[in-house]
């Protein structure tokens, strides 16, 4: 496969932008209203949408600081400087663990959904293996050029977000936002996890960092986009409830589908919910090209000597064979729930102990000073 | 080398074309209508429905094919003891196969729903299934909903498009919109009480009637009556806006008004659960379409007799729906329980579990009304 050259490998501040919706929104837009609405009365679940925001901003925040302050460093090299080389190694295993996963539990989802809406008699493995093949082509490409993609796809995603928004404001009564602040606290913190959860992907940044051209920028490009993602999430969510209502949404299985299926006639066209389909299939595919991409990049960060495509068309399998692992609807959201778990564990557990190692170091470094 | 290349991919091409799930549009048969009906001699609870399948070559008129193709539907019906069992007999009658995804419409008959089934179980399947449409309009039928969809409308092709345009142009006269098979789901889950529209058969070239609405109890689900049209009438004058027409008798003498935009607003007066208060504030602004004679309409005073009237006949229609559905059928379509939950929810939550049901809180509500009457203009004519 011949493949094009850009001059050089490094991406701008405005990519990292992009970069953080494009690995957050995945699957989890289809689902997560009815999540949040199972747990929380009218439209209050927008709280806990908010703190889940806030707490991906944060992590971004901190990821990207921590890796500004080694420019031009690759993970596996300023972590084995601050935390000793064996626990680089580990923990760039395991995030290679998780974004394996990640491509493999996203490809399990879209099969499972299109079977549901699309496909009757085809059998997943076969889509399963199609889309893989998909995302394969793009990553053994430039990296850049997923980026470049990473833009058309999510001012795609955001237009089309719009006018779904718009074409379905008369079907909206907005009475259903009533009553304002009535979930006890105990709901919001037994949801909270779940809304976290949604926004789980940020990981990537801990890698992708290396190849900005001015880390300090990329920190705000980083936060920007976190905060990007959360006002996506709150409008879509707020959608929901004013068409559907908190108790159809709590009982939909996928009440994005179900905001799109009402949206009425438009044209010529009685349904519209398939085109949408489009829209949010291309959304997951540019999610599992990054993080197909990652598992590739840390391999190449830990041996340097790794060929890229090799490496790529030898993850293949393995992640085909995973994604056929879970065989129903409800095995494919746990996957979900332990992926996002150990995301946000591994992700916490790293950056405290980079952190608390630049604390310690830091000091060091200032008391030799004085 | 080059050529070996080609030959290694050029069959591959030919996977393109391989597709499981094709299915051609001509081997569709899309459904548009569903009647559902008890099956005869029912003791193993049988359900009886009828499919209409739209035929696409009636629909067409050529210019040159005089009277405009021929039928452009078939009805077929088989009974059995769920919808989805139903549908795979009839698939057996039918070359094609059964598309779900374009039911415009789905009638059911009042003698299925008012002991044996739960309607939310007689529509499970309508939302369950991943290809149907939120937007099936449901209509209850007097008597047998098979003879509705035989009914001949001259100017549609097809019977169930016929009764769903004339449910949606009904109700967009007064300014609602027909309960779709999406918004069931509320009421199904949370099992609150709602209204459907009633259809009537009668002995015109339609055949077809929309004559007022068929009344469910959340609690079971079950129809518990039917409110004529004058009592729709005042039920739609306890929404929040709607539009309405009203006929005064002023000395013996008819006098008709509209009320294009009229508003009402609850308002919560004891807050007592055991005996609650609402007062209904209603704002009419009447426009005098039709009288019979025998009035100066320019002057005022004479208007102000008229609004009076037409005060008093407001609160009469809306008292009449009022009691028959506290003190008859003691379930709540006025959607009181949706006014309490999203205003009030502290008294929501202790009223919750016995609203129209065992306790039954809403038989014991006081109701006021305090009819706001503008009169607008007198029309053209004197």
């Amino acid at each position: 496969m011949r493949t094009v050259r850009y001059a050089d490998d490094k991406i701008s501040n405005f990519t990292i932008l992009v970069i953080v919706p494009s690995i957050v929104i995945a699957v989890g837009i289809l689902t997560y209203p009815r999540t949040l609405a199972e747990q929380t009365e009218g439209a209050d679940g927008w709280v806990t949408l908010l703190i889940g925001g806030a707490v991906c901003a944060l992590t971004a925040f901190l990821i990207t600081k921590i890796a500004s302050l080694f420019p031009g460093q690759s993970f596996y090299t300023y972590t084995s400087a601050m935390l000793t080389k064996p626990v680089a190694f580990l923990s760039s295993i395991l995030f290679f663990l998780l974004a394996v996963t990640i491509v493999s539990y996203e490809t399990a989802f879209i099969a499972n959904i299109s079977h549901h809406y699309l496909f009757e008699k085809t059998p997943t493995e076969a889509i399963n293996l199609a889309f893989l093949l998909v995302v394969l082509y793009a990553v053994v490409g430039e990296r850049v050029a997923i980026f470049r993609m990473g833009f058309g796809i999510m001012i795609l995603t955001a237009v089309a977000t719009v006018i779904l928004v718009v074409t379905a404001l008369p079907a909206a009564d907005w009475n259903r936002m009533l009553p304002v602040l009535t979930t006890d606290v105990k709901s919001y913190l037994g949801e909270l996890p779940d809304s976290i959860l949604s926004y789980s992907g940020v990981f990537i940044l801990f890698f992708y960092m290396k190849l900005t051209r001015t880390p300090e920028k990329s920190v705000k490009s980083a936060v920007i986009g976190a905060a990007g993602v959360t006002v996506f999430y709150i409008t879509v969510y707020l959608m929901c409830i004013a068409v559907l209502g908190n108790v159809s949404t709590a009982n939909t299985v996928y009440p994005l589908v179900e905001l799109a299926n009402t949206v009425r006639t438009v044209g010529f066209l009685d349904r519209i919910e398939s085109l949408y389909f489009i829209i949010w299939i291309t959304t997951v595919f540019m999610t599992t090209a990054l993080a197909f991409d990652i598992s590739v990049l840390i391999i190449t960060d830990i041996f340097p000597k790794a060929n890229k495509t090799f490496v790529a068309f030898s993850l293949l399998p393995v992640m085909y064979l995973i994604s056929l692992l879970p065989t129903d609807h409800f095995q494919i959201a746990k996957l979900g729930t332990i992926i996002g778990y150990t995301a946000k564990g591994l992700t916490i557990a790293v950056l405290a102990g980079l952190w608390l190692m630049y604390g310690i170091k830091g000091r060091k470094r200032k008391g030799e000073r004085s | 080398m080059r050529y070996l290349f080609f030959l290694f991919y050029l069959p591959i091409l030919l996977l393109l074309a391989g597709c499981w799930d094709s299915l051609e549009i001509e081997n569709r048969a899309f459904v548009s209508g569903v009647a559902i009906d008890p099956g005869e001699n029912n003791e193993d609870k049988n359900l009886k429905m009828m499919t209409q399948i739209v035929i696409p070559n009636g629909l067409v008129s050529l210019p040159n094919n005089g009277n405009g193709g021929g039928k452009s539907y078939r009805n077929l019906s088989d009974t059995g003891k769920t919808i989805f069992e139903v549908k795979s007999a009839i698939e057996e009658k039918e070359d094609g196969n059964l598309d779900n995804s374009h039911i415009e419409l789905v009638i059911i008959s009042d003698e299925l729903v008012k002991s044996e089934y739960k309607l939310s179980d007689i529509l499970d399947v309508f939302m369950r299934e991943s290809r149907m449409n939120r937007d099936i309009i449901l209509a209850i039928a007097d008597g047998s909903a098979e003879d509705l969809l035989n009914i001949d409308p001259e100017n549609v092709k097809l019977p169930s498009q016929y009764m769903t345009e004339l449910i949606i142009s009904n109700y967009n006269l007064a300014n609602r919109d027909p309960r779709r098979a999406g918004d069931m789901q509320y009421y199904f889950i949370e099992n609150r009480s709602f209204y459907l529209p009633y259809l009537v058969s009668i002995d015109a070239s339609n055949g077809v009637e929309l004559e007022g609405a068929a009344v469910f109890k959340g609690e079971n689900g079950k129809m518990v009556g039917t409110l004529t049209e004058e009592e729709v009438s005042g039920l739609l004058l306890t929404h929040r806006d709607y539009t309405e027409t009203l006929i005064v008798d002023h000395n013996g003498q008819k006098a008709s008004f509209t009320v294009p935009d009229g508003r009402t607003e609850i308002k919560l007066i004891n807050r007592d659960p055991e005996n609650l208060h609402f007062q209904f504030d209603v704002f009419l602004t009447g426009e005098l379409v039709e009288a019979f004679q025998g009035m100066d309409f320019i002057k005022e005073e004479n208007m102000e007799e008229l609004k009076k009237k037409l005060r008093l006949e407001a609160e009469k229609v809306m008292m009449k729906t009022i009691r028959k559905l506290r003190d008859e059928y003691r379930v709540d379509i006025l959607e009181l329980h949706e006014f309490l939950f999203r205003k009030h929810p502290e008294i929501w939550k202790q009223v919750e579990n016995d609203w129209d049901s065992g306790k039954n809180y809403f038989s014991n509500v006081d109701i006021t009304l305090n009819v706001d009457v503008t009169i607008r203009e007198p029309g053209n004519t004197n």
